[in-house]
């Protein structure tokens, strides 16, 4: 192989040390943006830095499980096997229906919610007087009650993006799909689609309880990058680069990015925005792949491009419009 | 303003720029890390030199990702293997006092590279119990620390608190646990073997 001759001027181990160290206090210390800066600029410095440091951080990203043991160090200390991680079980499933017990109670008592929402294709930004934000994006409602000892929303259908002032003492939380995302200094968006949640977090972190993972009361700690995606009985959580997750949420900028998507994806995603639907006739067409800027409302120059980019058929019929593959 | 490439026609063999950074480490991340019990086996079974098997582990990587960064590799394994021969033999060269075993080692590396292994890392369906039992081999120190923070939900400043230690050593503690958390459930094969 030609090319650079890779010198491992510090060792590997140092190298390690040193990223184990950002890791760990990004993850446990006070985080400031010059911190970021710091670490960017690390990382930039070479390869063997940032290998060493997504390593890590990808390692890590796995102990985010952790989260569901809550009864590890009693499980541990008693040495008890089956019977005592039964009984923890069955006091963290307890423990999950008493949770969302009084999700439900919380739900029918209500009397000061705002209601807000927003129609196809309408995006809306609130401004809370804690100087907090939050944007709803196309066909969403969602529910604010603000006491002066917390705050909550309830996203009963659509997508949010939340920045959150955070404020230990008075506590943000965010219901959707049965779950409870908190809060812990952050941005962060959430998508609730029938049951199925999906929360991406652009910064800072948030807790998740109910999520299927953890039979849990201990919530499930996401940091800035971390997408969990969650329905009634399973979750997973991955990450994303910032890059990816910035294309995911252009909505906020009335835009559209698709990198590399197939098209059935591109016209789901316009139709969550338009009341007149595209539909993708056959699987040759769904499959074709396509990178592309569009605006928000730019439906009609994506139907152009595919027919004359991507030499597709489009077909307007009955208030829809149908695309495929023309037969060879 | 919008525009549009049709990636269905066969290869996206496009190899004239150079692939974003933040591409490399996500396909990096995605495609390489998870070979690592492979690669270190590999390493392990066919390097007698001087050179710590974590600095040819590094110096894999390093390599792996700017090769990378003109075209990403189609696979990721046989790309990863390639790296690490073609490493061992420029060690080889360079340390000039290697064992003659290591050497005759290294005419059989075609093969090796092809043998299926103890590798086919299959996510362990168990993957809490998995590091749960990483957990468990940490020194007690930085497992308690780790156990607090990830656990526990703690901030750096509580967890020294809670220890009754200086901040800088919970930095310390953390520091080691995440490292060597990374070697178990990066490098080990996820079976219930695990070596020293």
């Amino acid at each position: 192989m030609s090319g650079s001759q890779t010198q491992s001027a510090p060792g590997a181990k140092e190298i390690d040390a040193r990223a184990a160290d950002w890791l760990q206090r990004r993850e446990f210390w006070d985080w400031s943006d010059a911190d970021q800066t710091a670490l960017d600029e690390w990382l930039a410095q070479s390869w063997a830095n940032r290998v060493a440091y997504h390593r890590l951080e990808a390692a890590w990203s796995r102990t985010n499980r952790l989260a569901a043991l809550s009864g590890y160090k009693r499980e541990n200390e008693e040495e008890g096997g089956g019977n005592a991680r039964f009984l923890l079980r069955a006091a963290a499933a307890f423990a999950l229906v008493a949770l969302l017990g009084a999700s439900a109670a919380v739900y029918i008592w209500q009397p000061k919610a705002k209601a807000y929402s927003t129609g196809t294709g309408e995006r809306e930004t609130l401004s809370l007087p804690d100087g907090s934000q939050i944007e709803l994006n196309t066909n969403t409602s969602l529910r604010i009650l603000a006491t002066p000892a917390e705050r909550q929303v309830w996203l009963d259908k659509g997508e949010a993006y939340f920045s959150i002032m955070h404020n230990p003492k008075r506590p943000f939380t965010v219901w959707a799909a049965n779950k409870r995302v908190t809060d812990i200094g952050t941005k962060f968006v959430v998508r609730q689609e029938a049951s199925r949640l999906e929360l991406a977090v652009m910064e800072g972190r948030v807790g998740v309880a109910g999520a299927a993972d953890a039979h849990s009361a201990r919530d499930l700690q996401l940091s800035q990058g971390d997408i969990l995606v969650a329905t009634a009985n399973a979750s997973s959580v991955t990450r994303k680069s910032q890059r990816k997750i910035s294309n995911d949420f252009s909505w906020r900028q009335g835009m559209l990015v698709f990198d590399d998507v197939p098209l059935s994806q591109v016209v789901a995603e316009f139709n969550r925005y338009s009341t007149e639907k595209l539909v993708v006739a056959d699987d040759a067409a769904a499959r074709t792949h396509v990178s592309a800027t569009f605006p928000i409302n730019g439906v009609e120059d994506f139907v152009k491009l595919a027919h004359r980019v991507l030499g597709l058929h489009v077909e307007h019929r009955d208030g829809e419009t149908v695309i495929s593959r023309p037969q060879p | 303003m919008a525009e549009i490439s049709d990636m269905n026609s066969k290869s996206a063999g496009c190899a004239s720029v150079g692939i974003a950074t933040s591409d490399v480490v996500e396909w990096f991340v995605r495609e390489v890390l998870p070979l690592e019990a492979i690669l270190m086996h590999f390493l392990r079974h066919n390097w007698r030199g001087s050179s710590d098997i974590e600095d040819l582990r590094q110096d894999v990587y390093v390599r792996v990702c700017e090769a990378a960064q003109k075209q990403l590799p189609e696979q990721a394994k046989p790309f990863v293997l390639m790296t690490a021969r073609n490493l061992l033999i420029d060690r080889v060269r360079r340390e000039q006092v290697v064992p003659i075993e290591a050497a005759a080692d290294l005419e059989a590396l075609g093969l090796a590279m092809d043998a299926p292994g103890p590798e086919r890392i299959v996510i362990a369906r168990d993957e809490l119990r998995q590091v749960q039992a990483a957990l468990e081999k940490l020194p007690p120190r930085a497992r308690e620390a780790v156990v607090l923070g990830r656990i526990e939900g703690l901030t750096g400043r509580e967890i020294a608190h809670r220890m009754g230690i200086a901040e800088g050593t919970v930095s310390e503690h953390l520091a080691n646990g995440i490292c060597i958390l990374a070697d178990l459930l990066l490098g080990e094969p996820s079976g219930p073997r695990i070596k020293k």
